[in-house]
């Protein structure tokens, strides 16, 4: 979707600013957002591309004035309300008064760091031969679909060249509805700066994507 | 990064499967699934952002700073990325080729940085100490050794 977490090439945010030894956490709160986050993930009921397309689905206002771990718990409780974890009664009390679903899965203290050590693998083996080789021109579809799409609007519609192909890997667009995960083989795409910008663009530059199959029309 | 700089064979296997490369090191997991190192050259810089959202490797560089995630980085990265890495205060001269890698996907981006002039007698150790979690997001160089500074 064209939400507010689509921001390459967007302007207006002003300099970066990277902080001298910033710390790991700004806040007490923020641990404690990463833990529900990662807890509440290995419930199992919904994967990282759900909860990306949770995240972006929020209100472009409300985006652009939270920090990151703020987007995660709005995000979140989107998520533990769809799939039945909470109520708005629950929220506005600030505690359990409705019967909630049962998780499938809990994550024990005890697993975290098992659980964090092995990850989720995302490649998957594909039967099908790759559509395009290294070296091949290609274009980049353009869409504007509704959904969970990882094609960025800047890199939509552009010609660049397949540097290199990768394994199947789980198909965000469908698997962030529920869809399946329709594996499709990745390529990286590099485009000259001079195709995505335009006049202007850095004549040094160059910017890739990764960019799963059905993103990529022969040039 | 300072194996990769004093160790060929580490370095080619690095540039043929990060994942396993790095995982013989010790680090493995979350957000590490799917590594690809890629290695900074005389003539090319390159430069690593997720526009999309904060997609970062966590298992090896930990958790993303605050200034990864925000959207001044993030928007300006892919199109401004000589003016972002001024504000790190690292100017590129003007004939250095920038590539700006956009995680788009599962793949997680770890910027291999040259190993600095002046650092050819050091041990694996003492090169490690040169090396800066921004100079593996691109968005710093690997330190001077100070001998050589001093």
């Amino acid at each position: 979707m064209n939400g507010p977490q689509d921001l390459g090439g967007q302007m207006g945010f002003g300099p970066v600013a990277p902080e001298q030894d910033e710390p790991i956490f700004h806040a007490d709160w923020e641990k404690r957002a990463l833990g529900v986050t990662l807890a509440t993930g290995a419930f199992g009921a919904w994967n990282i591309d759900e909860s990306r397309h949770a995240r972006e689905s929020l209100h472009p206002a409300t985006y652009y004035a939270a920090t990151y771990y703020e987007i995660w718990i709005r995000a979140l409780e989107v998520l533990l309300k769809r799939h039945g974890f909470l109520s708005e009664a629950d929220l506005a009390a600030g505690k359990a008064v409705d019967g909630a679903v049962a998780p499938k899965r809990v994550l024990k203290a005890a697993d975290v760091p098992a659980v964090l050590a092995s990850g989720g693998p995302c490649d998957r083996p594909l039967a099908a031969p790759a559509r395009f080789r290294a070296g091949e021109r290609v274009r980049t579809k353009n869409f504007n679909p509704t959904g969970h799409t990882r094609l960025p609007r800047y890199a939509r519609g552009k010609f660049g060249t397949v540097e290199a192909l990768h394994d199947g890997f789980v198909f965000s667009d469908s698997n962030a509805h529920g869809e399946g995960e329709n594996p499709e083989r990745l390529y990286t795409v590099v485009f000259d700066g001079s195709e995505v910008w335009g006049e202007g663009a850095d004549p040094t530059l160059t910017v890739s994507i990764d960019a799963w199959e059905s993103y990529l029309e022969p040039a | 990064m300072a194996k990769a700089w004093s160790d060929a064979a580490y370095a080619d296997w690095l540039r043929r499967d990060a994942t396993a490369a790095i995982a013989s090191l010790g680090f493995t997991g979350r957000q590490g699934e799917h590594m690809q190192a890629v290695f900074n050259t005389p003539d090319t810089h390159n430069l690593v952002v997720c526009t999309l959202c904060s997609c970062y490797p966590w298992s090896v560089l930990g958790l993303p700073p605050v200034w990864y995630k925000a959207p001044p980085y993030r928007s300006r990265a892919v199109i401004d990325p000589r003016g972002v890495l001024e504000e790190f205060g690292l100017t590129l001269p003007a004939g250095t080729k920038v590539r700006v890698w956009d995680s788009t996907a599962e793949l997680r981006y770890l910027v291999v940085p040259l190993r600095p002039e002046g650092s050819e007698g050091l041990n694996e150790e003492a090169l490690a100490d040169l090396v800066t979690r921004d100079s593996m997001i691109g968005t710093g160089l690997a330190g001077v050794p100070a001998k050589v500074s001093a």
